[in-house]
């Protein structure tokens, strides 16, 4: 599918930079620097969205869920102090938050 | 002054609100209703009674960790039937700047979480995820007994944690 080029970033950048980016450009055998750049920018975008979306990236975060699932904690003294304030603002003859379903 | 909670619509102002956070007080402003349009996420919003003026805000969205994902040491501890982890995001919360230290946080995640609850009554839902913005918000979630996940400061709560909570 042809993308639609109709918008563009300007970046500053020191010169050495530029020279440097210019050549891995020339290396990698793209057309041209702005085509190196928007794919490489784009793959490196869709990895940070894609492992933002993931949950559990590493072993440590699988085995902490796991164990909190299978023996979850009793709410702690706050969430349940929470939970009476919640009812107090809701629950009374003429709540202070009106609640609409 | 009276409030009320209840899905975004399009009478809410919510071109002021501001919360100190750029990405939240944008999210409500120019986003949330376009996420609700397409069924992504639905955005539950406090304001006030007279003026529809935005005060706070959450979003939720149903999110999903696949069974497959967990190395088989890990999955062999869950019950079979648990082929995938079913759990609801709870994407953002805010309180606009102006209306700070009156527990309207507190509120909206406590009402976050009962909806929460109220929802894995009819559909399987293990926990309730969220995506802290700062150190700030981590501290906040930390205070109501949400477990960090490491890897990416994400942190849950589970539905039976939340239950006992009641």
């Amino acid at each position: 599918m042809a993308t639609l080029i109709n918008d563009r970033i300007d970046v500053r950048i020191s010169k050495e930079q530029k020279e440097l980016i210019k050549y891995a450009s020339a290396l990698r055998g793209f057309k041209n620097v702005s085509e190196f750049i928007v794919t490489f920018i784009t793959n490196e975008a869709n990895k940070i969205v894609s492992e933002n979306n993931t949950i559990l990236n590493t072993l440590e975060d699988k085995k902490i869920f796991i164990e909190t699932i299978l023996n979850p904690p009793l709410a702690n003294d706050k969430l349940k102090n929470a939970q009476i304030n919640h009812s107090k603002l809701v629950g009374t003859d003429e709540p202070k938050i009106r609640i609409i379903k | 002054m009276n409030l009320k909670l209840e899905l975004l619509n399009k009478l809410h102002i919510k071109k002021e609100f501001s919360c100190g956070k750029e990405l939240l007080d944008g999210y409500i402003r120019n986003q949330a209703k376009q996420d609700d349009n397409r069924d992504l996420s639905v955005c539950y919003v406090l304001n006030e009674e007279e003026s529809n003026r935005v005060i706070g805000y959450y979003t939720l969205s149903s999110n999903t960790i696949n069974r497959s994902d967990l190395p088989d040491d890990l999955a062999k501890k869950l019950p079979p039937a648990y082929i995938n982890l079913p759990t609801i995001l709870l994407g953002r919360l805010a309180v606009d700047v102006r209306y700070k230290g009156n527990g309207y946080g507190a509120f909206l995640l406590t009402n976050a979480l009962n909806e929460a609850v109220e929802l894995s009554d009819r559909l399987g839902i293990l926990a309730v995820v969220v995506e802290p913005i700062d150190d700030e918000a981590v501290s906040f979630y930390e205070a109501y007994g949400f477990t960090l996940i490491p890897s990416n400061r994400k942190m849950f709560i589970t539905i039976k944690t939340i239950k006992s909570s009641k």
